[in-house]
């Protein structure tokens, strides 16, 4: 479908082969620096994860750990506040974190997309849709004049918009919001991108048609080949659409598993937390929450920032970080527990 | 032979044709260059239409341009300068007046100007004072052609005044009534047709005059174009004379007075103006503590009046005894009054009050607020506390006219005024009981008996007597005091030729520079 | 379309007979004008003939109708003081101060919009403390103060331009620059906030991360949503710039409807003042109708729906 065809074969989710990844990010760090640079947070304190073509990797969280702002990293649109202080993100064999910004503009919209939150708010009122998403070819691939309406359509088509023609002349206002938010997806593939970053973009939308826009976006990662990272806090997507899982926790990732290691055995309390907070059906216990709050990202206790809501405490958290843990069954947690 | 009579019949033609030219337009020929003059407020198109003056002093400033009178003020002469007429008599028992038109004289239009004219203007007009001439007059009376009768019903000694000061009224002066009839009163004012020395070429309401030399006025008219324009900002005044953008301009600002008198080949003109003084509203009542000649004495003696003077004129108004102006008719002369603050205390512990007293409120005319400071300031000194009060223009008016409950508790009007005229005016407007001004706050019984008595007086000799009395009779009670006399100053530019100021405000009776057609530029 | 453009010009005329019904009571709330301008040697005949002159005799609620009837035939009544129809002086003056409005709202868009922007692009660093300000002094230096100045430098001291009145090119310059003044300092801070606003809006995020240059994101994407503001407030100004430029008008001897209404309130020349705010009203009215109808043109949320 886009004129970028991926040398490598797409594979439906499950196994994931053993090329070279796509996008490995170690390390990273990101602070926010407020009040003449007294005050840091820690909003992304050494995240590492890999992904692969074809796979997608569900970015899970509450808010404010950290999601939105690993995903910024990696793009490189970090508000002015916000700097990258520590690790990489090489992405096709390139670390981004050295790429100025004039670099980084051209891999925006082409390599690398994103899909953000609110279809209400991602587009431009003022513009057609035609304008909106013809404008990453038009930039990035200088198409021109019939090639670029057809490239348009074709686009408007791949994320089943019905009469792209007439569609392509309207305004946002005039489309609902799951429309809009195709668009958005349309918008994002218009480069031929080999990443994609999807920021809970169901979030916004009727339960009824996030269903319909998760299959939308299953059936293109695998006509393409992309890879995805879908940000997101309802651990329904995450078992839907994701091949692997990362739980992140005041900047950190916890716990990473591949999707069916995390529902069946978590390894981490956060995690098995998080689980168990989610409503069962027709189950008439008390809705189960995780004690405590969120820890201020620019105060955080000693040791494993989990430990003031942990169950499992054990006297080593309070005063050592934990570091990651390999095992088994292919999951990583960073729990002094599985030490 | 034939060449040299040629010659010599050429010369002659030509010595008699510049004789008959300047014989026939005086103005004309000598008529050279431009003078601006920067007004120092609004321009309203009634000003000028003297038909309908409204007795202030202002238009008088546009309409002695335009038209011009039977009798005016002019110079020195109060009210008698001939003018359109070249001689008038008032009959002995003052029931009759007559005046006799100059030969040639002409509206700017060309038509000539007839005893039909005057007796129109006469009795159509409209303006300030209409009432009393209307009351007054018997009938008009055209005797021939340039010789005009009034005739009044009873003697009306204050005829001619009222005739001749042309800023208290203007039925003397003469409008074309063919011409007035035809645009109307509001046309009229748009475009004023007159037989004044400028006739008005271009009119920007509110803005500018632009007038030229009429050629056709009976006095040599030295100016060619005349330029009346509106700026209300005094710093933009003074701006223009600095770039020579304005060869006149009234009102300089206090604080911009020093740098103008800087300015090189600029002469200032300070011409006294109007007349400020103190009452003491309901004085006559038991409890005001005015009631006693000697606190009333004590008020006046505490009055610094030169440095009132210094303070707010920069020195160039006058301190004069009197509160009516000199420049009326029968104003009685009166020595200054000496500041004397031992004095003063003293007149207030003899009439009980050792410690002085409060005054509720001082009032001076707005917005002259920093002299009613300065008065407040000089009274403290005897023990005489008073806060001041402010307010808006048309508030003090409107209080002054709603008499003496308006004026509650122990107060001081201090009233900036001028009138000109007869001293009868100002006695009318400020003491008389019902006057426009004074309304029920003073009602000094016994002179208003005696003002009455010089009203129905046709004796010039007894009327004279009692004016003097009565004036006596309120400055030696102190009934109103006097404090100065401000100064209206204005700035002569360096084209402008002059001698010293007064060669451009030659007439005593107004602030203004008229007559226009004697003002020269230096040129000439 | 039309619809809309029916019930905006009835919600005028409600609005303009409110107006007009405010400011004939107000002006009569100031007091009786004839004594204001008989001073002393007048008498009570005079004040009585110029009463029935100006027909103020009659009461309130005929002169009123007599003022109505007076917008509609167009006349607007009739100025004590000038004897011509109100709107004759209006419309005389409107070209002096149409000409100082106009220069002086072009000064304010063409300093303070790109002033704005920059401002909001490079919010914090220099550029944007500057622009801060320069809004700052725009805001509290009184245009009369700068006024004064101007006539002082550049027409005393440097004899380049004339002092004051109405005239070539050259006297439009310092009023006009005076009055623009102020005004470039508000439309540089509505800028601002606004292009900030538009600036952290998701759609400009979008915008971003599609790779388009920083050109293309801030001339297109951002400066046509942030104008929408900028727009209306230009139009408010331009309105009060030509009707209400008192200072400036008074301090340059602008003949201009400024003056007019300023002279018309000292003199409580009521027909002229309550001519003024009535043309100043419509002019509102038609300005708004105007700018509603460019957004029009502009934002397709206004022009496509109900």
């Amino acid at each position: 479908m886009a004129p970028h065809t991926p040398q490598r074969s797409a594979r439906p989710g499950g196994a994931v082969a053993r090329l070279d990844p796509v996008l490995r990010v170690s390390g990273l760090q990101t602070h926010f620096f407020t009040f003449g640079g007294t005050r840091v947070v820690r909003a992304v304190d050494d995240v590492s994860f890999t992904l692969h073509e074809g796979e997608s990797l569900g970015l899970v969280g509450e808010s404010g750990s950290g999601k939105t702002t690993t995903c910024l990293s990696i793009v490189g649109l970090l508000p002015r506040a916000a700097r990258i202080v520590g690790g990489s993100v090489v992405f096709d064999g390139e670390d981004l974190t050295r790429k100025s910004q004039r670099e980084l503009r051209l891999i925006r919209g082409r390599r690398i997309a994103m899909i953000l939150q609110d279809p209400m708010a991602s587009l431009n009122p003022l513009f057609t849709i035609f304008r909106q998403v013809a404008e990453p070819a038009f930039f990035h691939q200088h198409l021109r004049g019939r090639s670029l309406r057809e490239r348009v359509q074709h686009l408007l088509r791949a994320v089943r918009i019905p009469s792209p023609e007439w569609r392509m002349r309207e305004y946002p206002h005039q489309m609902s919001g799951g429309m809009r938010q195709r668009i958005v997806g349309a918008i994002a593939l218009a480069g031929g991108p080999r990443l994609v970053i999807a920021d809970e973009p169901t979030t916004n939308l009727d339960v009824t048609i996030q269903a319909q826009y998760l299959d939308l976006l299953k059936d293109i990662q695998r006509e393409t080949g992309v890879a995805l990272i879908f940000v997101t806090h309802n651990l329904g997507i995450v078992a839907k659409m994701c091949d692997r899982v990362a739980v992140m926790y005041a900047g950190k990732i916890v716990e990473q598993a591949p999707v069916r290691e995390l529902f069946d055995a978590p390894k981490h309390p956060y995690t098995r937390a998080l689980i168990g907070s989610v409503p069962k059906l027709g189950s008439k216990e008390p809705l189960y929450s995780i004690a405590g709050q969120p820890p201020n990202l620019a105060d955080l206790p000693p040791g494993c920032h989990f430990h003031p809501r942990c169950p499992d405490v054990l006297p080593r958290c309070t005063t050592d970080e934990p570091r990651d843990f390999r095992l088994a069954d292919g999951s990583v947690a960073r729990c002094w527990l599985h030490g | 032979m034939r060449r040299s009579r040629c010659v010599a019949a050429a010369l002659m033609l030509i010595v008699l044709a510049s004789t008959a030219a300047s014989l026939s337009s005086p103005a004309g020929a000598a008529a050279r260059g431009k003078l601006v003059l920067a007004w120092h407020a609004g321009l309203a198109s009634r000003w000028l239409d003297p038909q309908e003056h409204d007795g202030t002093a202002t238009p008088d400033n546009f309409f002695t341009a335009i038209h011009d009178g039977l009798i005016k003020n002019q110079g020195t002469a109060l009210f008698d300068h001939p003018a359109l007429a070249e001689k008038f008599t008032i009959a002995p028992d003052a029931k009759s007046a007559t005046f006799t038109l100059r030969k040639g004289i002409k509206f700017h239009n060309g038509e000539p100007v007839t005893p039909q004219d005057v007796k129109f203007s006469y009795e159509n007009y409209r303006g300030a004072k209409a009432d009393v001439f209307k009351k007054k007059t018997e009938r008009v009376e055209i005797v021939d052609d340039r010789t005009i009768r009034f005739h009044f019903k009873e003697p009306f000694l204050d005829f001619a005044i009222l005739f001749g000061t042309a800023n208290v009224a203007a039925p003397g002066w003469v409008v074309p009534e063919k011409y007035y009839k035809q645009v109307g009163a509001d046309g009229f004012k748009q475009k004023p047709v007159g037989a004044g020395p400028y006739r008005l070429v271009r009119h920007e309401p509110g803005v500018k005059l632009e007038m030229e030399a009429f050629d056709g006025y009976y006095r040599p008219v030295n100016v060619k174009q005349l330029v009346m324009t509106s700026v209300p900002e005094g710093a933009t005044r003074v701006a223009m004379l600095e770039r020579g953008e304005a060869d006149i301009i009234y009102s300089v600002p206090g604080e911009l007075v020093s740098r103008v008198q800087k300015l090189p080949g600029v002469t200032l003109a300070p011409v006294l103006s109007g007349s400020w003084f103190l009452e003491f509203p309901g004085f006559q009542d038991p409890k005001s503590p005015f009631r006693d000649k000697r606190v009333r004495e004590a008020v006046s003696l505490a009055i610094d009046r030169r440095a009132m003077n210094q303070a707010e004129s920069a020195g160039f108004g006058k301190v004069s005894g009197n509160w009516i102006n000199n420049d009326v008719q029968y104003a009685l002369e009166w020595p200054e009054i000496e500041r004397n603050v031992e004095r003063a205390k003293q007149l207030l512990r003899e009439a009980g009050y050792p410690n002085g007293f409060d005054v509720d409120w001082v009032t001076p005319l707005p917005a002259w607020y920093s002299r009613g400071e300065r008065l407040i300031g000089q009274l403290r000194e005897v023990g005489i506390r008073a806060r001041m009060q402010t307010m808006e223009r048309g508030v003090f008016f409107q209080r002054l006219q709603g008499g003496i409950k308006e004026w509650p508790g122990v107060q001081i009007i201090f009233h900036g005024i001028r009138i000109a005229g007869s001293w009868s005016f100002w006695y009318e407007a400020h003491v008389k009981c019902g006057g426009f001004n004074s309304r029920d706050r003073l009602c000094i019984k016994e002179l208003d008996a005696k003002f009455e008595q010089y009203e129905r007086s046709i004796n010039p000799a007894e009327r004279k007597k009692l004016a003097e009395e009565i004036q006596r009779a309120i400055l030696e009670n102190h009934y109103l005091v006097p404090v100065f006399r401000h100064a209206f100053v204005n700035a002569i530019g360096p084209r402008v030729a002059a001698q010293k100021w007064q060669d451009v405000f030659p007439t005593i009776t107004t602030g203004y520079a008229y007559p226009w057609e004697d003002i020269k530029l230096k040129e000439q | 379309m039309w619809q809309f453009i029916v019930r905006r010009l009835l919600y005028s005329i409600v609005t303009l007979l409110i107006l007009s019904a405010t400011i004939f009571v107000i002006v009569r709330l100031t007091g009786d004008p004839v004594s204001l301008l008989a001073e002393a040697g007048a008498r009570p005949e005079d004040l009585e003939r110029i009463h029935r002159q100006w027909g103020l005799d009659r009461s309130w609620p005929v002169q009123y109708v007599s003022f109505l009837q007076n917008i509609v035939t167009g006349e607007l009544g009739k100025s004590f003081n000038y004897r011509l129809p109100v709107s004759e002086l209006y419309f005389q003056r409107l070209p002096n101060s149409l000409t100082l409005g106009l220069v002086a709202t072009l000064i304010s868009i063409l300093v303070g919009v790109p002033a704005g922007i920059i401002s909001a692009v490079k919010v914090n660093t220099w550029w944007d403390t500057i622009a801060k300000g320069v809004a700052l002094l725009g805001l509290s230096i009184p245009g009369f103060w700068l006024g004064l100045v101007l006539i002082l430098v550049f027409s005393v001291w440097l004899r380049w331009l004339p002092t004051s009145g109405a005239g070539d090119w050259r006297h439009v310059v310092m009023p006009s620059l005076a009055l623009g003044w102020y005004f470039a300092a508000s439309m540089l801070r509505l800028t601002r906030s606004s292009m900030l606003e538009v600036l952290g809006s998701e759609y400009i995020k979008l915008a971003r991360l599609k790779g388009l240059p920083d050109v293309v994101v801030i001339a297109m994407h951002a400066f046509k949503n942030a104008l929408i503001p900028v727009f209306t407030l230009a139009g408010v100004n331009m309105v009060v710039m030509v009707n209400a430029a008192v200072i400036i008008e008074v301090i340059f001897a602008w003949p201009g409807i400024g003056r007019l209404l300023y002279e018309g309130i000292f003199n409580r020349d009521f027909p002229l003042v309550q001519g003024v705010v009535v043309m100043a009203g419509f002019m509102i009215v038609g300005i708004n109708l105007i700018v509603d109808i460019l957004y029009a043109f502009i934002d397709p949320r206004i022009r496509l729906t109900r």
